[in-house]
C-alpha cells in the first residue's frame, strides 16, 4: 500500500495519541520522542506494533532501521522508506 | 483481553517473606511472579535457557501490581499466570488467590522483551520464540 508522507504522519500521530499521554499540538516533526513526547524505546515497541495496526500492514521493524532515530520526522522517514522497499 | 496459555504454582508463604506488619512484603510478590511465570515458560518450552539459546535475553521491562488484600505467614495461596501475548513483546498477567477461599488477594503483569546479547532491543520477538509458541499452542500468533 502506498502512502503519502501526510498519511504516514497522521497514522503516526494517531497511534502516539492513543497510546500516550501527549497533546496533538506536540507532533511536529521535530519533536524529539524522548525528551520533547517522553517516549522510551520501551514504549517504540507498543507504538510500532499499533502503527501496524493503523496502516493496514505487517513491516518488519529491524533495530538498526531505528538507530538514528530521535525526533517524528526521522520516524517518518523510516516508515516511509520501509513502505517504499516492499513496493 | 483473553489468555493464550495459564497455568497455576501452590505456594505456602514461608516466614522470611513477611514483615514487621506480620504481612508478606511487598517486594516478595516479585518472586512469586517469577516462580509463577517460570512454570508458564517451561510448560510453553520457551524457559529462560532456551531464550538465551535462541539468542535473546528477555528482562522484565515493566511490572505492576495491585496488592488488594495482605497475604500472611503459612497461607497456601495459588498463584496463576496467563500469557496474553507474545508477538512483539511477552505479556504475563497474574493472579494470587487464597488455595481455600479462591480469594483474590493480588493482581499483577509483567512485560518483558527481547534484548539481543549486545543490548540492542528488538521490536518483534524472534520469529523462532514465536513459532516455538505457536506450535505449542497450535496458534499462527498473537
Amino acid at each position: 500500500m502506498s502512502m503519502t508522507r501526510e498519511e504516514i504522519k497522521s497514522a503516526i500521530d494517531k497511534a502516539i495519541l492513543e497510546l500516550f499521554s501527549v497533546e496533538e499540538e506536540q507532533l511536529a516533526e521535530s519533536a524529539k520522542l524522548y525528551e520533547d513526547l517522553d517516549i522510551d524505546s520501551i514504549d517504540t515497541v507498543d507504538l510500532l506494533l499499533s502503527l501496524n495496526q493503523e496502516i493496514e500492514q505487517e513491516l518488519d521493524f529491524e533495530p538498526e532501521d531505528f538507530r538514528d532515530v530521535q525526533t517524528l520526522g526521522n520516524l517518518i522517514d523510516v516508515i516511509e522508506r520501509l513502505l517504499n522497499q516492499g513496493e | 483481553m483473553s489468555e493464550a496459555y495459564q497455568t497455576a504454582v501452590d505456594i505456602k508463604v514461608p516466614f522470611h517473606d513477611v514483615d514487621s506488619y506480620r504481612v508478606v512484603w511487598h517486594g516478595n510478590y516479585a518472586k512469586y511472579f517469577e516462580i509463577a511465570r517460570c512454570q508458564l515458560l517451561d510448560e510453553l518450552k520457551v524457559d529462560y535457557r532456551v531464550m538465551e539459546d535462541i539468542g535473546y535475553f528477555f528482562p522484565v521491562v515493566d511490572m505492576k501490581s495491585r496488592f488488594i488484600k495482605p497475604l500472611i505467614f503459612g497461607q497456601n495461596i495459588r498463584v496463576t499466570a496467563s500469557l496474553k501475548s507474545w508477538s512483539h513483546k511477552l505479556r504475563i498477567d497474574y493472579v494470587i488467590a487464597d488455595g481455600d477461599s479462591g480469594e483474590v488477594s493480588t493482581r499483577g503483569s509483567t512485560v518483558q522483551v527481547a534484548i539481543s546479547p549486545d543490548g540492542v532491543l528488538q521490536f518483534q520477538t524472534p520469529q523462532s520464540f514465536r513459532d516455538a509458541i505457536a506450535v505449542k499452542l497450535g496458534v499462527s500468533c498473537d
